[in-house]
C-alpha cells in the first residue's frame, strides 16, 4: 500500500510538473563586470563612458555578463536579436539597432524569444543590458548612466489551457459561446482570435484583446441551425508569439415541439356541435413541419368509433369525419411529432356534448282564403304554403303535434273536416314507415305526426300539409285554428 | 334627395325586411333533450331554453305524462329576449311503488299571435326518463362499435346497466356474423354489476377483409338473457387495382385497355368504373378514359375495360393514372408505360412505400456488433498465443 502511495505521489508530481513547467518564468539578468561565469554579450573599455567591443574580442577587461534559467548565447543567428550595433569590432561607439549606420552586431539569442528594445526605462519584466548615450555614436555605460536604456526580456508564448462550447447540448435557439482559458506569464495584452466555423466554412472571426483568463466569445444570436457542425478555434498572439490553438464543435441538436396549447373545444366547456374543431398550436425551433397525435375518448360512457386515436394529422385542427355521442363527456389531448422527436402531451382537455333540439316552423301562417260551404282545400299544391319544419338541433326528433281549438264551429276536431299528413321535404328527412305520411284527422290531443326527422343539414326538413274542409251548415266568419308541433327526442 | 336620406332609407327597408323575415318563422331551441334518473325520492333536473329569433319571445311551460304532477317549476310563462339563453331549473318528487321506467316530458312552446286561419306553433319537448327498479333482475344496455379498419382490431363495447333489484354477474358473449349469416368470431366475457350502477365490457375482434357485418352480444344473467343486435361496417381496400393490359396495340388505331381489380370486401361493388387519365411524363393530359361500369361480386377478380383513340398519340414515355371511385372509397394506382408503334409496355409505379425507420440502425447495429466480434477474438488469439 506504501509503495503504491508513493507511486501515486509521483505521479501527481510530474503531472503538476508538466502542468506548471510552462507557467515558470525564464528571468535573463544581466551586470558588467570583469569576472563573467556566464555568457558575455558585450565587451566594454569602462564601466562607464566605455567604447565595446564584440564578445569575441579579448581587449576590455569589462563585461556585459547575463545569466538566465534558460539557454542564452551571443552569437547572431536566425533566433537573435541585435541589441546593439558597432561601428568595429573593437574600441567602438555604438547606436541603437533600429539605426543603420554601423554593421557590427552584438546580438543575444535563444531557445525561447528574447526581444529588445530602447526605451528611457525599462518595464518591469524587463531587463535592462547597458545604457548608451544616444542612439548613434554613442558611449556606452551601466544601465544608471545613460538615458537610452537597452531593454530585453525572454518572451513566453501566451498557452490556452482549455476550450469550450456552452451550452451543451445546444439547440437552435441556444446562444452559443466559446470560452476559453488562456494565461500569459509575461502578462502582456493579448490579442485573441475567435473563429467560429460552421463545418469548414469559416462564419466568422473577432479578435477580443485581453490580458488572460477566463475569455468568452459569443456567437451571433441563433444563427445555428438543426444538424449543423459549429467549431469554435482560438489561438492568442502576446505581440510576439503566437499561443497554441484549440478548437471544441458541437452539433446543434433537434428541438422537439413546443407541448401543444389546446384552443377548442374549451376546456370544461359545453358544446352541441357533434363533429366539433378540434385546434392547437404548437411550435418548433428548428421549423420542421409538424404532424400531430391525437386521443379523443368518452368517460364513462360508450359511442361508436371511440376511442379514437390518429396519428397523422398534418395540420394544427382536425374535424372528425363522425358524428360524436351526445349527452357525453369527451377527453383529448395531442402531441406534436417533428420526424424525430415527439412534443409532450398536451393537457387533457375536457367537454360536454348536449343534445340540443332546434325546431324552425317556415310559413308558420297558413291562409286558405274564402272557402266556400261543402268544399275543401289543402296545401298539397302548395297553395298555400305547407308548414315547413326544419330540425336545426343536433339529434333525430320526433314531432307530436296538436289542435289547441277547432277550425270549424260546427265540426269538431278528429273528425275528417280538419286533417293533416307529413311528407319529406327533402328526401331521407323522415322516416316515412312509422310516419303520418296519409291524411288524418286533427286532434286535441298530441300524437305523433313525424318519426325520425334527421338533424343533417342534407336532409333535415319535413312538409306538413293540411286539408280543410267546410261543413255544410258552417255559418260565415273568420276561421281560425291553431296547430302545436313539438319537437322531442326520438 | 342627398346621400345620407338615402343612406337612412335603406336601412329602414333593410330593418323593415329583416323584421318581416324574422316574423315569418317561428323557432325554439332547448336542451338536453332527455333527463334520465335512477329513482330517488326527490330528484333535481334542468334545461336550457334559448330564443332563436332576432325578436323577443314569450314561452309556455308546461308538463305531460305520468309524472307531470310530481314535476314542479316555478315558472309557467317566460320571456325571453333575442337569442337569450335561460336555465331552468326543476325538482321531481316521484311517486313510489313504480316498476321499470317511467317516462314524462316538459313542454316548452312558443307563444305567437297570429291571425291566419291555421297557424303553426312551435314546441321542443325535454324527456324525462326516471328508471325504478324492476321487481326482478333485470339489465338494461346499449352497444357501440369502433371499427377504423380492417387492419385494425374491432372494439365492440357495451354498456350494461342493472335496472334489477339485486347485483348481478352477467355473461357477456359477442358473435359476429358475415353477410351469409355464417359465424365468424365468437368471444366471451363476464361482469358484475351491482344494483343501479352502471358498467362497460369490450371485446376486440381482428377482421380479415373490409365488409359488412353483424353483431349479436347475448348478455346473460340470473333469471335473464338479453340479446343486442347492430350491423356494422368495416372499411379499408375494398377494391385493388392489380394490372393493366393493352393487347393488340396498333399506334394510331384504338387500343382496349383491360384494367385488372380484385374485390377484397364481402360486398357487393355496384356501378364500378375506373378513370384513367393518360399524361406524359411532365402532368400533360393527352387522354382521358372511362371504363364501362360492372359489378364486382365479393372477393371477385374481374377486369374493367375501356377504349383509347391513339390516333393523335405519338411514340413516348407516358403515365396511365388509374382511379377507380367504389362509393364506400377510392382507390388509385400509377403506371408508367412506353408506348410503342405496335406494344405499350408498362412498368408498375408504386404509388407509396413505406420505409422502416429502424432499418438502418439495424444495420448500424450489426456492423457494430461484428467489429466487437473480430476485435475480441484477435484479442484472444493475441492472448492464447502469448499464453502458449
Amino acid at each position: 500500500m506504501g509503495f503504491k502511495k508513493k507511486t501515486y505521489l509521483v505521479i501527481l508530481l510530474l503531472i503538476a510538473m508538466a502542468f506548471f513547467s510552462h507557467l515558470v518564468s525564464s528571468d535573463l539578468s544581466c551586470e558588467i563586470t570583469t569576472t563573467c561565469n556566464a555568457i558575455d554579450l558585450l565587451h566594454l573599455s569602462n564601466i562607464t563612458n566605455a567604447h565595446a567591443e564584440l564578445p569575441n574580442q579579448t581587449f576590455y577587461s569589462y563585461k556585459l555578463c547575463c545569466n538566465s534559467s534558460t539557454y542564452i548565447n551571443n552569437s547572431c543567428g536566425p533566433n537573435s536579436v541585435t541589441f546593439l550595433k558597432l561601428w568595429n569590432i573593437t574600441n567602438s561607439h555604438v547606436e541603437v539597432s533600429t539605426q543603420n549606420n554601423y554593421n557590427y552586431n552584438a546580438c543575444i539569442s535563444s531557445d525561447t524569444t528574447i526581444s529588445c528594445e530602447v526605451l528611457n526605462e525599462c518595464l518591469t519584466n524587463q531587463t535592462c543590458l547597458v545604457s548608451i548615450s544616444n542612439t548613434t555614436n554613442a558611449h556606452v555605460g551601466n544601465c544608471s548612466e545613460y538615458p537610452y536604456k537597452i531593454c530585453c526580456f525572454h518572451n513566453s508564448p501566451p498557452v490556452i489551457h482549455s476550450i469550450e462550447i456552452n451550452p451543451r447540448p445546444a439547440y437552435t435557439d441556444s446562444n452559443l459561446s466559446c470560452t476559453v482559458n488562456i494565461t500569459d506569464i509575461d502578462n502582456q495584452e493579448l490579442q485573441i482570435n475567435f473563429s467560429w466555423y460552421n463545418g469548414t466554412n469559416l462564419y466568422t472571426s473577432e479578435i477580443v484583446q485581453s490580458y488572460g483568463g477566463i475569455i468568452t466569445h459569443n456567437l451571433t444570436n441563433e444563427i445555428q441551425q438543426k444538424n449543423e457542425n459549429w467549431t469554435c478555434k482560438v489561438k492568442a498572439f502576446d505581440g510576439y508569439q503566437y499561443s497554441n490553438e484549440l478548437n471544441t464543435s458541437i452539433v446543434i441538436n433537434n428541438s422537439k415541439p413546443t407541448k401543444p396549447e389546446l384552443l377548442t373545444p374549451l376546456n370544461d366547456s359545453t358544446i352541441t356541435n357533434r363533429t366539433p374543431l378540434f385546434s392547437w398550436s404548437s411550435s418548433d425551433k428548428d421549423n420542421d413541419t409538424l404532424t400531430y397525435e391525437f386521443n379523443l375518448t368518452i368517460i364513462n360512457n360508450i359511442c361508436d368509433n371511440l376511442p379514437y386515436y390518429n396519428s397523422s394529422i398534418n395540420s394544427n385542427s382536425f374535424t372528425p369525419s363522425f358524428n360524436l355521442c351526445v349527452d357525453s363527456t369527451y377527453e383529448w389531448r395531442v402531441r406534436a411529432f417533428d420526424g424525430e422527436e415527439y412534443s409532450d402531451w398536451s393537457d387533457i382537455y375536457n367537454f360536454t356534448i348536449m343534445s340540443w333540439i332546434n325546431i324552425t316552423i317556415v310559413n308558420p301562417e297558413m291562409d286558405f282564403g274564402t272557402i266556400q260551404i261543402g268544399s275543401s282545400d289543402d296545401t298539397t299544391d302548395n297553395s298555400p304554403e305547407p308548414f315547413i319544419i326544419v330540425n336545426n338541433g343536433n339529434i333525430e326528433v320526433n314531432i307530436t303535434s296538436r289542435a289547441e281549438s277547432q277550425l270549424w264551429e260546427r265540426a269538431p276536431l278528429n273528425t275528417s273536416f280538419f286533417m293533416y299528413k307529413a311528407n319529406d321535404n327533402e328526401s331521407g328527412s323522415i322516416n316515412l314507415s312509422t310516419s303520418i305520411t296519409q291524411w288524418v284527422n286533427v286532434s286535441d290531443t298530441y300524437q305523433h305526426l313525424i318519426n325520425e326527422l334527421d338533424w343533417e343539414d342534407i336532409h333535415d326538413t319535413a312538409r306538413v300539409d293540411v286539408y280543410v274542409e267546410s261543413p255544410l251548415d258552417e255559418p260565415p266568419g273568420l276561421k281560425q285554428a291553431n296547430l302545436t308541433f313539438i319537437g322531442g327526442a326520438s | 334627395m342627398n346621400k345620407s336620406l338615402k343612406k337612412g332609407m335603406r336601412i329602414i327597408l333593410m330593418l323593415i325586411i329583416l323584421s318581416l323575415i324574422s316574423q315569418i318563422v317561428h323557432a325554439l331551441a332547448m336542451g338536453p333533450s332527455k333527463q334520465e334518473f335512477v329513482y330517488k325520492p326527490s330528484l333535481k333536473g334542468y334545461l336550457i331554453v334559448q330564443n332563436t329569433k332576432d325578436i323577443e319571445q314569450r314561452v309556455l311551460i308546461t308538463k305531460e305524462g305520468e309524472l307531470s304532477e310530481a314535476i314542479h317549476i316555478d315558472k309557467a310563462l317566460i320571456t325571453l329576449k333575442p337569442h337569450e339563453k335561460k336555465r331552468i331549473e326543476y325538482v321531481i318528487k316521484p311517486p313510489r311503488n313504480k316498476t321499470g321506467i317511467v317516462k314524462s316530458r316538459i313542454l316548452l312552446i312558443e307563444m305567437t299571435d297570429s291571425g291566419s286561419m291555421v297557424n303553426a306553433r312551435v314546441g321542443v319537448a325535454q324527456q324525462i326518463i326516471i328508471k325504478y327498479p324492476y321487481p326482478d333482475n333485470y339489465i338494461d344496455g346499449k352497444i357501440a362499435i369502433s371499427a377504423p379498419s380492417y387492419k385494425q382490431p374491432v372494439t365492440f363495447s357495451i354498456s350494461l346497466t342493472n335496472l334489477g333489484r339485486n347485483d348481478l354477474n352477467t355473461s357477456i358473449e359477442f358473435i359476429v356474423k358475415g353477410p351469409t349469416n355464417q359465424e365468424i368470431y365468437r368471444g366471451e366475457t363476464t361482469s358484475f354489476v351491482r344494483k343501479g350502477e352502471t358498467v362497460i365490457a369490450s371485446q376486440r375482434w381482428q377482421p380479415t377483409n373490409p365488409g359488412n357485418y353483424y353483431l349479436e352480444v347475448f348478455v346473460r344473467y340470473k333469471g335473464g338473457v338479453r340479446k343486442f343486435e347492430r350491423t356494422f361496417h368495416v372499411p379499408g381496400d375494398e377494391l385493388i387495382v392489380k394490372n393493366i393490359a393493352i393487347k393488340n396495340f396498333r399506334l394510331g388505331g384504338i387500343a382496349r385497355i383491360d384494367i385488372d381489380v380484385e374485390s377484397n370486401t364481402n360486398v357487393v361493388l355496384r356501378n364500378i368504373f375506373a378513370v384513367i387519365n393518360i399524361t406524359t411524363l411532365d402532368g400533360r393530359t393527352i387522354s382521358t378514359i372511362k371504363t364501362t361500369p360492372i359489378t364486382v361480386k365479393p372477393f371477385e377478380k374481374t377486369v374493367l375495360q375501356g377504349y383509347w383513340d391513339t390516333s393523335n398519340v405519338e411514340q413516348g414515355n407516358y403515365l396511365f393514372n388509374v382511379f377507380i371511385d367504389y362509393g364506400i372509397d377510392s382507390t388509385s394506382k400509377v403506371f408508367k408505360a412506353f408506348v410503342s408503334l405496335d406494344k405499350v409496355s408498362f412498368n408498375n409505379l408504386p404509388t407509396g412505400r413505406v420505409i422502416s425507420k429502424s432499418s438502418n440502425s439495424l444495420i448500424a447495429l450489426l456492423i457494430a456488433i461484428v467489429i466487437i466480434l473480430i476485435a475480441l477474438n484477435i484479442y484472444w488469439l493475441i492472448y492464447l498465443k502469448k499464453k502458449s
